[in-house]
């Protein structure tokens, strides 16, 4: 019942592959939403709401993933640094077609931080661990986001 | 006691095609690819500088230069004016078998670490020789410093794959030379597999240019070995050599020239193509994790096209972020919540206020539960979880005065989030009312823990 290997987000079963510091991440993270919460007045835009909860995803990320990793310390160093910064960029990249080879690690550096600095195979290296941090969070979020809704839903059982 | 050794080294040139013959190859003389040029030159130019080197020193060198064989016989040889040695024991993986069937097929980077940890356990006894061969290494054996320093460069780029297990025979190999001949006979074996490998790869015919890759790619699916992907990165190997592709390609030129300067002349080949494979290796071990973790890739083998498939994951997951937390910030004001931080000793900002709700403890149970395939959960229970969640004013003193986020996760028992973890968490969820039978204790526990919280 209890498979203990998952706490490890081992590569086993990827569907649950998430991160370590998932525990850390959900704190962090939590604790800055409603530190959001608190300090949003009705006056504040919605825009200027949802760019602090993305920071603050990014920052639970960062925190999360410590200064073992370089993109987490790269990520960090910009939160620091910039905190007006919209990252990452709004992703219009898409659209063009994808040169092969040279231009692919570029724009594997470009989305993930710390990335120009790196070779090509601590870049991979980063990569993963950058995957593994950011599906932690997307299904952390989901999940408050699932428990909220549900919540709104779902009246209060007295 | 040493001269037996010496003699013959400077006498007959390293013709150690005589007395070596290898027991698993049935008594066959060493490979034809066996470096006898590349030995002769080191020997003659490692004898020619130290006229008046001390015995261990010869002995080591000589071993160096010699199939396992000669290992052995020198152990035994010093054994016999040395101290106990205890347990031989990985003489006796070396015994009986040239060193080019027993390095290539057997010495697997476990073995060569049992082994480095078994040689070291006799060579305390021999301390003494220690910084005697430090000292006349560090004089004597400049010549073949630079070049040992860049096969165990290369080795220890390549062993250092092997993670956990190996950390001792990394220190082996990726010693300078003192320190090797200083820690005793361990790197001996290693070196010999060095040398095996490079001097393998160094002989420059072109009949041997198909063995040389199949011994690098054997011996790196050795170093590799224990993890079970040899034929995948084998054919990776194959793979990369035959696509060509750009971007390591792009990498390899400057770790080349790198390599070329530090390279003796003799082994000027055979680290650069020892790292190119190593590095080969490396990013396709990365490739393949990647794989695993990006959902969907485990039929897509190109470079290129993993490498795509990547990157537009990455893309939609912070695409994703954006789009949930734009979510969140529509759904937050709805929400009265009055959560306060409940963290203790884990906290990462310390300037928390009075704990109130364990909601962050109970999320965090969230992740914790969706590891645990708790199977169907009955969906009012999980209503009352959600009403705890979020129902303000509550002191769950009592509950969280552990502020482990675990322990949250134990008072609270509650396994009802699992339904939503499950989805969540991609974890297949099974709807039912029939619970399982391990669930009625937690439902049981659920209540009073919500009765606790509610006070």
């Amino acid at each position: 019942m209890e498979s203990k290997s998952f706490t490890t987000g081992n590569r086993d079963n990827p569907n649950t592959d998430l991160h370590g510091s998932k525990n850390m991440m959900a704190s962090h993270f939590l604790r800055a939403l409603f530190r959001i919460q608190q300090t949003s007045t009705s006056s504040s835009s919605f825009a200027g709401r949802s760019r602090r909860i993305r920071r603050a995803a990014y920052a639970s990320m960062a925190y999360s993933a410590g200064a073992r990793r370089a993109w987490s310390r790269a990520l960090l160093r910009k939160l620091r640094s910039r905190a007006r910064l919209r990252f990452p960029r709004r992703l219009s990249r898409t659209a063009r077609p994808q040169r092969r080879d040279m231009d692919q690690a570029q724009v594997l550096r470009k989305l993930v931080p710390g990335g120009p600095s790196m070779d090509y195979c601590k870049l991979l290296e980063e990569t993963a661990d950058y995957i593994r941090c950011l599906t932690t969070q997307v299904r952390l979020m989901q999940t408050v986001m699932d428990s909220i809704s549900s919540y709104a839903h779902h009246p209060m059982i007295p | 006691m040493w001269m037996p050794f010496v003699a013959p080294l400077a006498a007959s040139g390293l013709d150690l095609r005589d007395t070596t013959t290898c027991r698993s190859c049935q008594g066959g003389p060493l490979p034809p690819s066996w470096p006898w040029r590349v030995e002769q030159r080191l020997s003659r130019s490692v004898l020619r500088t130290g006229n008046n080197w001390p015995p261990p020193i010869i002995r080591i060198v000589a071993s160096l230069f010699t199939p396992s064989l000669r290992v052995l016989s020198l152990r035994e040889q010093s054994q016999s004016d040395a101290k106990e040695f205890g347990d031989a024991g990985p003489l006796k993986t070396l015994k009986g078998s040239c060193s080019a069937c027993e390095l290539l097929s057997d010495l697997s980077a476990l073995e060569g670490q049992r082994a480095c940890a078994e040689w070291q356990q006799p060579g305390q006894e021999q301390s003494d020789y220690h910084p005697y061969d430090a000292d006349y290494c560090m004089q004597s054996l400049c010549p073949v410093e630079t070049a040992f320093r860049a096969l165990h460069g290369c080795n220890g780029g390549g062993e250092n794959e092997n993670h956990g297990n190996v950390h001792g025979s990394n220190d082996c190999f990726s010693n300078a030379w003192p320190d090797i001949v200083s820690s005793m006979h361990c790197p001996v074996v290693g070196a010999a597999a060095s040398v095996e490998e490079t001097s393998v790869n160094a002989s420059s015919s072109s009949s041997s240019r198909k063995r040389k890759s199949e011994n690098n790619r054997r011996s790196k699916e050795n170093s590799g070995g224990s993890d079970g992907k040899d034929d995948s990165n084998c054919k990776r190997i194959k793979e990369e050599t035959g696509v060509g592709a750009a971007t390591p390609e792009a990498k390899r030129p400057n770790k080349r020239k790198e390599e070329s300067a530090d390279a003796s002349k003799e082994n000027d080949k055979a680290p650069k193509s020892d790292y190119i494979h190593v590095r080969r290796e490396r990013i396709s071990q990365r490739m393949k994790y990647l794989q695993d973790l990006v959902p969907g890739c485990s039929k897509i083998t190109g470079k290129a096209g993993m490498l795509d498939e990547i990157i537009n994951y990455v893309q939609s997951l912070q695409r994703q972020v954006e789009f949930l937390s734009m979510k969140l910030a529509a759904v937050n004001p709805m929400m009265d919540i009055n959560i306060d931080s409940l963290f203790g000793g884990r906290e990462i900002n310390p300037t928390c206020k009075s704990a109130s709700i364990p909601m962050i403890g109970m999320s965090s149970e969230l992740l914790d539960q969706s590891y645990l395939q708790f199977g169907s959960l009955q969906h009012d229970m999980f209503m009352g979880s959600s009403d705890l969640l979020l129902r303000p004013n509550v002191n769950p003193a009592a509950a969280v005065s552990d502020t482990s986020l675990g322990s949250c996760l134990n008072v609270n028992g509650s396994s009802v989030w699992n339904t939503n973890l499950q989805n969540v968490y991609g974890v297949e969820f099974q709807l039912g009312r029939g619970t399982a039978l391990p669930f009625q204790s937690l439902q049981g526990n659920l209540l009073p823990n919500n009765l606790k919280m509610e006070m």
